[in-house]
């Protein structure tokens, strides 16, 4: 029997949001045409950090020009700011039905990082949005931003239901024609799917954003348990393989398993892409700690 | 069902089918046991190379099938205790422990009892149960129970005070039998066994012996008591039959015995008589005192030096005379079983109507013309008067009358009557004591009127002897000996207001007119398959921790 996603009381934990307040998403740059925030951007204009001075051109606001210049060298100048905007977050969090398999369900890990991440965001004036996924994506929350959010956006979370199988290159796909501002896309899911994980990693290869691929792990994922003469249903696909457990095919098993871990992990080097793996069935904050070195993520 | 004790031939075969069971269960399709996994992914690549067993696949787990068919082969001949001696599988034990007395001779008990157990634990245990054979027959261990049980059993076991039971126990072996089941009887003591017993036996059954090396010997015993009326014709005396055996040629005599009678020594005023070991002891009061023989010395035996006997008690009969009949009084004082007194007499004589001794048993002379009969028994209760008139003729003495002279010397016809009544009463017809019938001069008459003082005085019943084990013999009013239904208790001592000894020859010198030589049983017949299966479940719990941690590893599907 399938688990269902955890309720919005057992979400919004206020310890754990209130651990969450140590730490900060520091991006390099953020693109412009945001709203004005913390993220350092690309664009210059009105801010707190001093950047240049340029010669006063007609429209320029004239509080900026620098009047001390002008009764010294008696030229008209104005100074000119670093802008601070903030960064887009799109979470997708992987609502297929492998998620809500076992116990605990990988789905509890995966609502509890979503939650993390988005109360960070927006407790530091980024906007975020949400983009749960199995074999299409949903666009539950465009764009949200302001600490008030977090309930608002935990409820959303809440709401999440189990759906059919993960195609996670389709939905990529799709949220790439989404045209949506650059920024950070999260994607937080087991990767289990059925063609195969280079088909999930040509269509991430060609995403503009930047990248944070959150792997939800288990044990039993390297090592199965099962022995002697199973026949293993896959959960999405209904599909069936029998299997005589041996040591041999044991041995092919984790081979197989490795692959598809190291090519992940490739994937994740090359494109500069941030790759977390969290033990779905280990607590969620501990396992953050390690990503947020000394509290602050940089990306 | 149980394959408890299956031949070679059987287990063999049963090897065979476990073999090709598995064999066919290896080879045939998987049953699969599925599970819901979170994908298949990897699965599938690890099994392109090692595909599942499929139906009719190549035979490719020959260490697995050898292993369960080793677990397998171990239970099923753990189980199936094969026995290598060829016997028939069929065949069933009847095992009997002698518990009579002669089993009490030194350690004997013990080391028979120590080689039953011994055999049990290697008998099959549907087809073997176990008799305790002494004064009574009981079941010690039944088919299918465990030979523990047998242990705890015997713990309160020992030989007892009675006479061999054993061939009573074989003939009633022999009457239940039946023809479909061969049927082995091993006799576990030394209770002899007479050939016309062995013969009873069906032809399918089979009696050995389990011998007991070092029969232990020197052993006397106490073989006869018994008690019979004086021959110096005493009324209240009887004379005592002591008998002495033993299983050696020693004369034994009254030297060798203690008696005592009611707790005190019986001295020598009486006369003994001895001959082969046995004696008499005379005129011993018959006033119901206890009469204790112990034989002097220790020997192998003790059961047998011991004997007891409950006397008769016969007092003096108590006659009242009418005075009308002073002429019986010769007759009477000749008598000693008789005393005359007016004082609370047991018997009455008189003649019709007079006033004396009322609600007392009476002998009654009554006019001629009043009584059809001459003579007339009148006894209380409803018995059938057939069968007391036949009793009483003997009891008094009327069958040695002669009636014919009577008869002819009275006209009249001599007849005797009884029928029931209120009272004991015997009615005479007076004119028969008057000269003309020459009935009082006869030499029948005093035994007449003798023997008609005790059958109206009912004297007491006894017992002549009281042997463990045997019919009960009873003495009666009538001098008659009456050989009862009842029987003794089979063991000896007190019981029932009986007290009883045992008195066998048998036990005594352990042996046996015409006993048969039995076969003796060879111990080792059947193979002790009881460690053996300890064993082989030993091996299998160890194969089956094997399996399960090569199963645990993923060595073995």
């Amino acid at each position: 029997m399938a688990a269902v996603a955890p309720t919005l009381r057992e979400l919004f934990d206020p310890d754990f949001l209130k651990a969450l307040q140590l730490f900060r998403l520091r991006a390099r740059r953020v693109a412009v045409g945001g709203r004005h925030a913390e993220q350092d951007s690309s664009g210059m204009g009105y801010g707190l950090e001093f950047k240049d001075f340029r010669p006063y051109v007609a429209g320029d606001d004239l509080r900026a020009v620098d009047w001390n210049i002008y009764r010294r060298l008696g030229k008209v100048v104005v100074k000119v700011f670093e802008e601070q905007q903030d960064l887009p977050l799109y979470l997708m969090p992987d609502v297929s039905r492998s998620m809500f398999l076992e116990d605990p369900p990988r789905i509890h890990s995966a609502l509890r990082v979503s939650l993390a991440l988005a109360a960070v965001s927006l407790g530091q004036h980024d906007s975020i949005g949400l983009f749960p996924f199995a074999d299409d994506l949903q666009v539950r929350v465009k764009s949200m931003s302001g600490k008030g959010g977090v309930m608002s956006f935990a409820r959303h979370l809440s709401q999440l239901e189990e759906r059919g199988q993960t195609e996670l290159s389709t939905a990529v796909k799709r949220f790439s024609d989404m045209s949506l501002r650059r920024g950070l896309l999260v994607i937080i899911s087991d990767f289990f799917e059925a063609g195969g994980v280079a088909r999930v990693l040509d269509s991430l290869s060609g995403c503009r954003h930047d990248l944070l691929l959150i792997q939800l792990v288990r044990e039993s994922d390297a090592k199965p348990a099962p022995v002697g003469d199973v026949r293993l249903r896959d959960c999405e696909t209904n599909e069936v393989v029998n299997v005589s457990v041996t040591a041999e095919v044991l041995n092919r098993y984790r081979e197989a398993y490795e692959d598809f871990s190291e090519e992940l992990a490739t994937f994740a080097r090359e494109r500069q892409a941030g790759l977390l793996r969290l033990d779905a069935e280990q607590d969620v904050l501990g396992q953050l700690g390690s990503l947020f070195e000394s509290g602050v993520l940089r990306i | 069902m149980s394959f408890v004790g299956l031949s070679p031939f059987w287990v063999g075969a049963g090897l065979v089918a476990l073999s090709v069971l598995l064999y066919l269960m290896q080879r045939l399709r998987v049953q699969y046991r599925e599970i819901s996994v979170a994908t298949t992914l990897f699965w599938r690549a690890a099994v392109q190379e090692a595909p599942a067993r499929v139906f009719r696949q190549r035979f490719r787990h020959i260490w697995a099938y050898l292993l369960i068919l080793a677990i397998c082969s171990c239970l099923w001949i753990a189980f199936a205790e094969p026995r290598w001696d060829g016997t028939d599988d069929r065949e069933r034990y009847v095992l009997l422990l002698d518990g009579s007395a002669g089993m009490a001779r030194g350690d004997v008990f013990e080391r028979t009892v120590g080689q039953l157990k011994k055999d049990v634990s290697s008998l099959p245990a549907n087809r073997r149960r176990v008799l305790w054979v002494g004064g009574q027959v009981s079941t010690l261990l039944a088919s299918g129970e465990h030979g523990l049980l047998l242990d705890r059993r015997l713990e309160s076991m020992a030989p007892e005070a009675s006479r061999s039971t054993m061939e009573k126990e074989l003939r009633h072996l022999a009457a239940v039998s039946r023809k479909d089941e061969t049927t082995t009887v091993l006799i576990y003591g030394n209770s002899p066994v007479r050939q016309v017993v062995l013969d009873l036996m069906p032809a399918h059954y089979t009696v050995r012996r389990i011998a007991q090396a070092g029969y232990e010997t020197g052993n006397s015993g106490i073989t006869a008591l018994g008690v019979s009326e004086a021959a110096s014709g005493l009324w209240d005396r009887v004379d005592v039959l002591v008998k002495l055996e033993n299983d050696q040629d020693r004369s034994l005599g009254p030297g060798n015995v203690a008696i005592a009678l009611n707790g005190q020594p019986l001295e020598g005023a009486l006369s003994i008589e001895s001959s082969d070991g046995a004696f008499v002891l005379s005129d011993v009061p018959a006033d119901g005192g206890l009469l204790e023989v112990s034989l002097l010395g220790d020997d192998s035996l003790v059961f047998d030096n011991h004997a007891q006997l409950r006397l008769p008690d016969r007092p003096l009969i108590k006659v009242q005379l009418s005075p009308s009949l002073s002429s019986l009084q010769s007759v009477l004082s000749a008598d000693p079983a008789l005393m005359l007194t007016d004082q609370a007499p047991d018997v009455v004589i008189k003649r019709k109507g007079e006033d004396i001794g009322r609600d007392i048993p009476t002998l009654e002379f009554v006019p001629q013309a009043e009584q059809e009969t001459s003579f007339k028994l009148i006894y209380p209760g409803d018995d059938d008067s057939a069968e007391m008139l036949s009793t009483a003729v003997q009891a008094l003495g009327l069958a040695q009358i002669d009636a014919t002279a009577i008869a002819g010397a009275s006209q009249k016809t001599i007849s005797v009557s009884a029928e029931g009544g209120d009272e004991w009463r015997f009615a005479v017809w007076g004119e028969l004591l008057g000269d003309e019938y020459n009935f009082v001069r006869s030499r029948s008459f005093p035994l007449f009127i003798s023997k008609s003082m005790r059958w109206l005085a009912q004297t007491r019943k006894w017992h002549p002897y009281v042997a463990a084990g045997y019919p009960l013999m009873t003495r009666g009013f009538n001098g008659r000996d009456v050989l009862g239904v009842r029987y003794v208790p089979a063991v000896a001592g007190s019981e029932e207001g009986l007290t009883v000894s045992l008195l066998d020859s048998s036990v005594t010198s352990g042996s046996v007119k015409s006993a048969a030589d039995l076969e003796l049983a060879d111990h080792g017949a059947s193979i002790d398959t009881g460690n053996l299966g300890t064993a082989l479940l030993l091996v299998t719990l160890i194969l089956l921790s094997v399996e399960w941690c090569l199963y645990q590893k993923g060595n073995i599907p």
